[in-house]
This record gives structure tokens, C-alpha cells and sequence, in this order.
């Protein structure tokens, strides 16, 4: 052998190079560039493009549908104004009450209400998260004549309050005077807070 | 064996060539060193050690090492050229032998090429380049030891010994090429001459004559044309001009030093004490194979390399959208919800006037002289009981408005006083949260 020392010193850098070369950018986790089998990749490369291609797509109309959220946002956020807000659920029913009193105070002769009846607020709307808002009942009977009855229906409709008629019934009162009898259940859209937590009153009951 | 046009290619490298030449017991040792590439041969030097086995090997291997030395080449392992009258060489004709069948069937016919005992006998051959013939070279094995001996006291290094016929046919075509036609050359020994020949019959022929007694070399130039079986006999040339060099026989065995992979394999010396040349006569052919095998590497990793990295770009892409596009979709969701919201609560304000429709339209449906007790409406009937005078067609009355359908009675209408009392439901149309 006639390699000198300093040649086998070379040759010796060029291994360990090729060595550290090979380690670098071949091994499986190395933070070079990954060497996957051509033919695995193949599908993944079509089903990443593709991917990303329906991700463009969707990202595209993000500016377009901000602009939509927006205004049904303000649409549903000027509804929600009309929302019956109260602390408690007897105050929300106690403003339906009134506002059905001020309807009946402008008929003339004025109707009196004879009973009325505070019902369970119920869940209005909403998907499994849960509700989107309550639903606060109250019935009450009075007696009228049936354009009286009419009036205070349209003056409900037109209140700033969220309020409508559920339910009611007319029975034949007095003929003379035509009035009749009314058993009317009125709802009032109050906030979600207020409708009671069925878990809850479970677990109370325990 | 290499193919004729690639071995050019494979031409490279340094030899040095050593021909026991002269009288018996007086023999001197011709020494040319060559370096071969592929565009040519160059001849490095040469000089002549006389009468060597009169003087003591350490003094002529001295002055060998020193030459050799001068010239860069003392790793050299030198190529000896025997002695003609020592060494036997046959030609044999093997058509149809496979390469890896060859050496049996030399070996099945060496034993009829020569007077000897098996066992004193170094037997080498090779196949001649370009046909079926075999030439095959015999020396005793007591000379083959004795050179081994007489060599390594002097300090040279030995690569091989072979003879001239097998030298010389072997540089003749070193670089690739092939002589055109007959080849007919003569070779100065000491008592005679040495004829050196090739034709279409007689691929190689080499043998030694002795000289008339009158000096001429005419009967054995004729006796050799004889062999040869050449049809026009050519003017024979001197071995020196037939290839180029002065010293033809040293330079003949140090191109088969130079070149040992493409030269003629007739190598008397036995395998095991054939001395390596420098290691650096691999590296060119480890750095190419290197390259070669890096750069298969390369491209069989490439397409998944190419691959890898595109598929990291997409990644990172997907990555830097997805953000965006998770956004959108929770946004039609927010959408869809917002709406359903808006919907929801203009549905409750409009429960009064939907139900002053209902009023209305019972009113006008319900005409006299049928009246009403009671009308009991909710989301999703209405019910009614009365008097009129037939209930019957009531129903379909009632259908016939858009606001409800599927009437019925909710109890059998009963006749009293010349009037039906009937007490009738109907379904709501519309929908009502």
C-alpha cells in the first residue's frame, strides 16, 4: 500500500462526509426533505391537491359570507330587541300582562280581565346546544265583544314587545249585547336565561 | 473479457517490464517502464542490468529501486518476460468452450503439451483475443521458484512472469486496435532469432530458430511462413518496428504490466505470489462506481423525493387555507342559524294575525242562519260547535277554504227544535311554532 498518512486522513473526511451526508437528508426523521416510496406518494399528492383545491374553493367565499353574516346578524340582533327583558320570569309575565291591559284599556267600553294564569316558560327554538330563546305563556279570560276580541289581536301583532296569541277560546256569552266569553293564551319570546334548566331542577329534586 | 472497443477505455496505467534476454548463463535483463492511457503509450525509460546473475541481486535490485524510484513507479509490481528457450508455448484450438469451461478443458489436454512431470511443471494460458485458440505457456516450476527467488532477493516486485508470443499478441492490441492482415516479425536471440507471427490459421505463432551457418535467417523465415500457412507470404519486420519500441520485449511485458485487467492472462507465477499494485489504481474505479451507484440512488429516490417535497408544499398550504375555510364553514352555520332565528321570532308576531285570519274566515264560512257557540282555536285546529239548519255540507265548506282541511265532526250532528247542533273540527294548514 503506498497511501500516505495525509491521503488516508482525506479519505478518511470524505467517509465520515458521506456518512453525515447520507444521515442527514435519508434517514426516516430527518429534517431534510422526507425520500417517501414514489408510488405511496402518488395518491396522497392527488388527494392533498385535490384537497386543497376544495379548501381554496371554500376559503374564496369567506370575504362573501362575512358580509351575508353580517347583516343577518344585525337583522336577527333588531328582532332580538323586541325581546321581553326581565330579571325573572313572573316580572317577563308581568309585562305581558300589562301591555294586554294597556291593549284592553283603549277598548271602550274597556275589558276587564277576570283570571289570569302564569304558565311554564318553555324552550323556543335552538338545536341540541340548546335553546335559541323562551317561550313565556300566560292565559288569561275576559269578556268582550268579538270586535273588541279582533282589535286587541291586531293591537298584540303590533306591539313592540315580541308577543302572540297561542291559543284561545270563544264561547257565547251574553246575546243581547253580543259579547262572548275569551280564554286567551298569549306567548311573549323572553331570553333563554330565563327558561328553567330541567337538569337542574332534577338534581334539586334528588 | 473486455470487449475490443471499451477497452481503450480501461487503458490506464503505469508498468514496468523486465525481458531476460542474451546468452545462457550470461543473461541480461532489459528493463522498460511505459505509461499507458487511452490516447497512447508513452515509454518512461529504460536501461539494461548485463550479466545479472553474476552480480549480487541486492546490487541490481538497488539500481532497479532507483530507477524505478526516479520515475515515480516504485509500487510497480514489474512483468517478467521469460527467457524463450524456457518456456513452451502451445497453441490449442477450443472452439465452442464457453469461458467458464475453459479452464477444464485446458486442463484435460496441458498434460499432452509438454515432456515434464505434472507436478514440475506452472502451467498459465489464456484465450486469444478475437478466436477459438487458446494459448498456453509451460515452464518447469524449478525456474518459476528459482526467478520467484532471485526477484524478491532483489527487492523487485513481481507481478507475473509470461513469455513473448503471449506479450506481444496482448500489446499489439492494448489500446484497442487489431493489427490489418498478417503479422511477420523477427526477433534478434543470442544464438538465433525469435519469429513472431499471426494469420487467418494460425492465430499466434511464436517460436525461436537457430541461425544457418552461414548467418542466414532465409530457412527459418521459410519454415515459420510454412506454419503460418500465409497465402502471400509478408516481408517479415522487426520485432522493435511491429511495436514501436526499441527494447520490444521488455516493452511488450511492461504494457502487460501497465494493463494487467485487459492484457492476456498467460501468468506463470503462481496466483498466490503475485504482488498487488498500488491501491491507487482502484480509486479512479471506486469514485466512478461510487458516482455511479449515488447517482442510481438518486434516481430511484428521486420521484419520492420529488414527491415528498411536493406533498410538504401542499401540506403547508393546507395548512395556511384550512384556517380560512374552517371560518367559512362555521360561518354558514352562523348563517343558516341567524336566519332561522329571524324566522323564528317574525313567526310569534305573526301568530295574531293568523289567528284573526282563522276568525275571519270561520266568520265568513260559517254564515247564518248557521251561528256559533264556540270556536276553540289553537296551533293546529280549530274546533267549532253550533246550530244551522244542515250540518252536513259544513265540512265541505270549510275545506274548501285554504286556511284548513281534513274537517270532521268531533261528535254526530243531533237535530233538535228543526236545527242541527254540530260540534265539528278542523286542521290548520299553516304551521304555528
Amino acid at each position: 500500500m503506498t497511501i500516505s498518512a495525509r491521503d488516508q486522513k482525506l479519505l478518511g473526511v470524505w467517509v465520515v462526509l458521506v456518512a453525515l451526508g447520507y444521515w442527514f437528508y435519508l434517514r426516516p426523521d430527518s429534517g431534510g426533505p422526507s425520500v417517501i416510496p414514489a408510488a405511496a406518494t402518488a395518491d396522497s399528492v392527488s388527494m392533498a391537491e385535490t384537497r386543497l383545491a376544495k379548501l381554496r374553493d371554500i376559503a374564496a367565499t369567506a370575504p362573501a359570507k362575512q358580509e351575508i353574516l353580517k347583516k343577518v346578524s344585525e337583522e336577527v340582533a333588531g328582532r332580538e330587541q323586541s325581546l321581553i327583558r326581565a330579571e325573572t320570569v313572573p316580572q317577563a309575565e308581568a309585562q305581558m300582562i300589562a301591555a294586554l291591559r294597556e291593549l284592553m284599556g283603549l277598548e271602550s267600553p274597556s275589558i276587564e280581565i277576570r283570571s289570569q294564569e302564569m304558565l311554564t316558560v318553555e324552550p323556543f327554538g335552538g338545536d341540541g346546544s340548546g335553546p335559541s330563546y323562551g317561550l313565556a305563556p300566560v292565559r288569561v279570560t275576559f269578556e268582550c265583544r268579538m270586535a273588541q276580541l279582533v282589535n286587541v289581536l291586531a293591537g298584540l301583532a303590533a306591539r313592540p314587545q315580541l308577543m302572540g296569541t297561542r291559543d284561545f277560546q270563544i264561547t257565547a256569552s251574553n246575546p243581547k249585547e253580543k259579547t262572548v266569553r275569551v280564554s286567551l293564551t298569549i306567548v311573549g319570546v323572553v331570553p333563554k336565561e330565563l327558561v328553567p334548566d330541567k337538569s337542574k331542577k332534577g338534581a334539586a329534586g334528588l | 473479457m473486455i470487449a475490443p472497443g471499451l477497452k481503450k477505455l480501461f487503458a490506464f496505467g503505469s508498468g514496468v517490464g523486465i525481458s531476460i534476454e542474451g546468452a545462457r548463463g550470461a543473461e541480461s535483463l532489459h528493463i522498460t517502464a511505459v505509461r499507458v492511457r487511452p490516447t497512447g503509450v508513452t515509454v518512461r525509460g529504460g536501461f539494461v542490468i548485463e550479466d545479472y546473475r553474476n552480480a549480487p541481486a541486492a546490487e541490481w535490485g538497488a539500481a532497479y529501486t532507483e530507477m524505478t524510484g526516479k520515475l515515480g513507479l516504485q509500487h510497480v509490481a514489474a512483468t517478467v518476460l521469460l527467457p524463450r528457450h524456457e518456456v513452451i508455448l502451445r497453441l490449442i484450438s477450443l472452439p465452442g468452450v464457453a469461458d467458464k469451461d475453459l479452464d477444464a478443458a485446458v486442463a484435460f489436454q496441458v498434460d499432452g503439451l509438454h515432456p515434464y512431470d505434472e507436478a514440475d511443471v506452472v502451467t498459465a494460458w489464456g484465450r486469444l483475443e478475437g478466436s477459438d485458440s487458446v494459448a498456453v505457456a509451460i515452464a518447469r516450476r524449478e525456474l518459476i521458484d528459482g526467478y520467484t527467488t532471485l526477484f524478491a532477493e532483489a527487492g523487485v516486485k513481481l507481478a507475473g512472469f509470461t513469455c513473448t508470443g503471449a506479450a506481444v499478441h496482448s500489446g499489439l492490441r492494448l489500446l484497442g486496435n487489431k493489427p490489418a492482415g498478417d503479422v511477420f516479425a523477427i526477433g534478434p536471440l543470442d544464438s538465433g532469432i525469435e519469429i513472431y507471427g499471426e494469420s487467418a490459421s494460425k492465430p499466434l505463432f511464436s517460436a525461436a530458430f537457430e541461425l544457418a551457418a552461414d548467418g542466414s535467417s532465409d530457412r527459418a523465415v521459410a519454415l515459420a511462413a510454412a506454419e503460418l500457412r500465409f497465402e502471400t507470404v509478408p516481408v517479415p519486420v522487426e520485432l522493435s518496428g511491429l511495436l514501436g519500441a526499441e527494447s520490444a520485449r521488455s516493452y511488450a511485458a511492461a504494457l502487460t504490466s501497465a494493463c494487467p485487467m485487459i492484457s492476456n492472462s498467460v501468468n506463470l507465477l503462481p496466483l498466490d505470489q503475485r504482488q498487488g499494485r498500488s491501491a491507487w489504481q482502484w480509486v479512479p474505479t471506486v469514485a466512478l462506481g461510487a458516482a455511479v451507484l449515488l447517482a442510481a440512488i438518486g434516481l430511484a429516490l428521486f420521484p419520492g423525493y420529488r414527491n415528498g417535497s411536493y406533498l410538504e408544499t401542499l401540506n403547508k398550504e393546507i395548512s395556511k387555507v384550512q384556517p380560512l375555510a374552517a371560518r367559512a364553514a362555521a360561518m354558514d352555520k352562523e348563517i343558516e342559524s341567524a336566519r332561522a332565528r329571524t324566522l323564528l321570532l317574525d313567526k310569534v308576531r305573526l301568530n295574531s294575525k293568523s289567528d284573526m285570519d282563522v276568525l275571519a274566515a270561520m266568520t265568513a264560512l260559517l254564515a247564518p242562519p248557521t251561528w256559533l257557540q264556540s270556536m276553540d282555536v289553537s296551533a293546529k285546529q280549530v274546533g267549532v260547535t253550533g246550530e244551522t239548519d244542515q250540518a252536513e255540507p259544513l265540512l265541505k265548506i270549510i275545506d274548501q277554504s285554504p286556511l284548513f282541511e281534513s274537517s270532521e265532526f268531533a261528535s254526530p250532528p243531533s237535530r233538535a227544535l228543526g236545527s242541527e247542533r254540530f260540534n265539528l273540527r278542523t286542521k290548520r294548514t299553516e304551521t304555528r311554532p
